[in-house]
């Protein structure tokens, strides 16, 4: 036997070695498992806007929580501060725990909390903070310049003033700033036309029309079915459609429109004033909505979804509006 | 030694072929690798999984079960629990000549949810689940249509999640995210539940991401009726029907959306023979397609560059083993022409690409990104154990496209094979 050789044996060994170790620890999961559930597939956060409200009354349910503490401890305090009757508070407040109150709860200016629920209404004083979530069964209404991060939701008008910046918001009504009685949008009216009338675009399916590149929809005109634009799309004054439109690059709707269906965007969508949009709406960047413009209906709830969400003073929606970003109520006045 | 085109043709005809599939291996590896540092670090699109609210549409849940005994209850329950507007819900069992328990099973959930789930029942015609659907389609109302494999059970929330993106017009198709349940039954079990992670957590969200194409998978998933109409229906020919909607669906202009986080339990294969089976059938469904559509895609005015990419990389992919082995083949041949020179380059490309590309469908390291992402940790120390998926795949995929050269020569007809279902029965 040669020194070659045995270097050579030495060599393959070590080789063989080397490979070897990835092998170790993966027989040893293989042979005692310490990872091997199936991944988790509950999407209840996801789709149920009030679902960390109700989770939390429902952990409620199974506990006694003390007697709530002196304003003075609420910062410090961990336990959920639970009141069993209305509550109203002259000063300044700030509340490291969840606070819970069977009746209504009006704070005034500056709180700041961690998370609201109360079985009756709820109204913040200006500049005051929800960091988790906040829920009123009756009406919420967050004053000039609240923040409501995560998620606002109530089960009946949700009013948040100009100033105020938020992310979800859900409630059968939610009001936008100083609302104008004034401002009322008008009904479409005239007969509906095919999509395929308007210059580049061509009809795909039964119902469904595409246009390549930008395309304008004419002022006071009205379409039958669904558009899907390559480029940006702008819908005229007092345009109606009946169906759903999405650009790919942006898009108006302009005063006064009416979108029967959904407006979906990969870029920015604005709606402009008095302009009244069915479905949801959806854009990959942000939605602009002008004053007196209304999303979805009393009786037909929807979704506003984008990154960032600017809404004008007189804004109404119904249902959810959720910025994933940052969302704004901004007063022209 | 000096090699040139005059004294060793042959010896460079074969190099060249080599030095274009190590390429190729290559393009597939930086492939993944962009996938898998996008999902890292890229901006991540979710765009309709915030509509929460909205006038839903319509739906029709098909689930075809043929001999499904075992597992259609579950399915069925899960259905029947969904916060879908009842009225705007229907679901029908495709019972798909059950020679099992099946039939009794759905006359019971018919009778006692009537109008909710109402049973359609094939005799006769081409076996496979194509056919089914395309028999049942008639039975659909509303625009959406949906498909769930009987052993799958859908969260409550799954089948809105799965209807929002239709809102959008341009969509034609839309495809959960499918998560083995039946994790840790056996070896087999957990390397597919390391592949399914990759390919969905990673490649299939990474493609949605950067606007290419995800693939709707056949299963939790759906479908708008109007678009399946337009580019003709299920076509009871092909194999993979998933990849053949995808297609078909892209080149007329519709597009397929993933959405990572409308997840749902399946059950994967336990034994390595079914899975082998299961293997061969996607291999001979996806170069179906391939062979089908390729010039159509490549010309389709609806396409942009990067779906044109991406889109024929995916139509190739089952190509890539039998590639890999020609890869191999070549090196041998290289070796005993003397142009050992030559090797010293290809092979390691060769060897460290063909498993960065194939490494049993999903790449290692998107392997990685995926378990990372799920959370998963401790679960990514069976990856070197992948190396034996990866072989089973390689040779599986490389015998059923011999044999699917072969059925052409000799005119044989393909036949759709049901996969084997584990779990115990219900009630």
């Amino acid at each position: 036997m040669t020194i070659a050789f045995l270097w050579m044996v030495l060599l393959a060994s070590l080789g063989l070695a080397l490979l070897a170790v990835p092998l170790v620890p993966a027989w040893r999961e293989w042979a005692r498992p310490t990872d091997s559930k199936p991944l988790g597939v509950e999407s209840g956060y996801a789709a149920e806007p009030d679902f960390f409200a109700s989770r939390f009354r429902r952990s409620l349910a199974e506990c006694t929580p003390p007697p709530p503490p002196p304003l003075s401890e609420w910062g410090r305090t961990g336990m959920p501060i639970l009141f069993p009757a209305s509550v109203t508070l002259d000063e300044r407040v700030e509340a490291r725990a969840p606070v819970v109150i069977e009746g209504d709860f009006h704070a005034n200016a500056g709180g700041a909390f961690t998370a609201l629920l109360a079985s009756g209404s709820i109204r913040l004083g200006p500049r005051s903070e929800v960091t988790q979530w906040i829920h009123a069964d009756g009406a919420l209404a967050l004053d000039a310049d609240c923040v409501a991060l995560r998620r606002a939701s109530c089960g009946r008008t949700l009013a948040v003033s100009a100033g105020c910046s938020f992310e979800r918001l859900h409630a059968p009504v939610i009001a936008f700033g100083a609302q104008d009685p004034a401002v009322k949008r008008r009904a479409p009216e005239g007969a509906s036309a095919e999509f395929s009338t308007v210059r580049n675009v061509t009809r795909r399916a039964p119902g469904l029309y595409r246009a390549e590149g930008d395309c304008s929809l004419p002022e006071d005109s009205a379409f039958n079915g669904s558009l899907v634009v390559t480029g940006s799309l702008l819908i005229g004054a007092g345009c109606v459609v009946n169906g759903d439109v999405k650009a790919r690059k942006g898009v108006i709707v302009g005063p006064g429109a009416s979108i029967e269906g959904a407006v979906t965007c990969e870029g920015v969508i604005h709606i402009r004033e008095r302009a009244f949009v069915k479905g949801p709406v959806v854009a990959e960047a942000d939605v602009w909505i002008d004053c007196g413009a209304e999303v979805g209906g009393p009786t037909a709830p929807t979704t506003v979804t984008a990154e960032n969400i600017i809404v004008e003073d007189g804004v109404v929606a119904h249902g959810t509006v959720h910025a994933r970003d940052a969302g704004i109520v901004w007063s022209a006045a | 030694m000096l090699l040139s085109w005059n004294s060793d043709p042959l010896v460079m005809i074969l190099a060249a072929a080599l030095a274009a599939i190590v390429a190729i291996m290559v393009a597939y590896a930086l492939r993944h690798f962009l996938f898998s540092l996008q999902r890292l670090f890229g901006k991540q699109r979710h765009p309709y999984l915030d509509i929460d609210v909205a006038d839903w549409p319509c739906v029709t849940v098909f689930i075809p079960a043929r001999n499904e005994e075992r597992v259609i209850r579950g399915c069925l329950d899960a259905m029947l629990d969904s916060d879908y507007p009842k009225d705007r819900l229907r679901i029908v069992p495709i019972d798909d000549r059950s020679t099992d328990g099946t039939g009794a099973i759905l006359e019971d959930y018919a009778s006692r949810y009537a109008g909710r789930v109402l049973p359609f029942r094939r005799t006769g015609g081409k076996c496979g689940k194509s056919a089914a659907l395309s028999d049942a389609l008639h039975a659909a109302v509303g625009e959406i249509v949906m498909v769930f494999d009987a052993d799958y059970v859908p969260n409550r929330g799954l089948l809105k999640q799965l209807a929002a993106p239709f809102f959008d017009p341009e969509v034609g198709a839309v495809m959960g995210r499918v998560v083995p349940g039946n994790v840790s039954r056996t070896l087999l079990t957990r390397l597919l539940d390391l592949e399914r992670s990759a390919g969905y957590q990673v490649d299939q969200q990474a493609r949605m991401n950067l606007r290419l194409v995800p693939q709707y998978g056949g299963t939790v998933g759906g479908i708008r009726r109007s678009a399946m109409e337009a580019v003709g229906g299920w076509d009871d020919t092909m194999l993979a029907e998933d990849t053949d909607i995808t297609f078909r669906l892209l080149l007329n202009g519709w597009k397929t959306v993933y959405t990572n986080r409308s997840e749902c339990h399946e059950e994967v294969p336990e034994e390595w023979p079914v899975r082998v089976r299961q293997v061969k059938r996607w291999a001979r469904g996806h170069n179906q397609v391939l062979w089908r559509y390729w010039y159509a895609f490549l010309t389709s005015r609806f396409v942009d560059l990067r779906e044109r990419v991406d889109g024929i990389m995916l139509l190739c992919v089952f190509l890539m083993p039998s590639l890999l082995l020609a890869g191999w083949l070549l090196v041998v041949c290289l070796y005993f022409l003397g142009a050992s020179a030559l090797l010293l380059f290809f092979m390691p490309a060769l060897a460290l690409m063909s498993y960065a590309t194939l490494g049993n469908f999903a790449a290692f390291f998107e392997i990685v990104i995926a378990v990372l992402l799920d959370g998963n940790r401790a679960r990514i120390r069976l990856l070197p154990l992948n190396l034996l998926g990866f072989i089973v795949s390689m040779f599986s995929i490389c015998s059923a496209t011999v044999a699917q050269v072969a059925d052409r020569v000799t005119g044989r007809v393909l036949v759709w094979d049901k996969t084997a279902r584990y779990r115990a029965a219900k009630g």
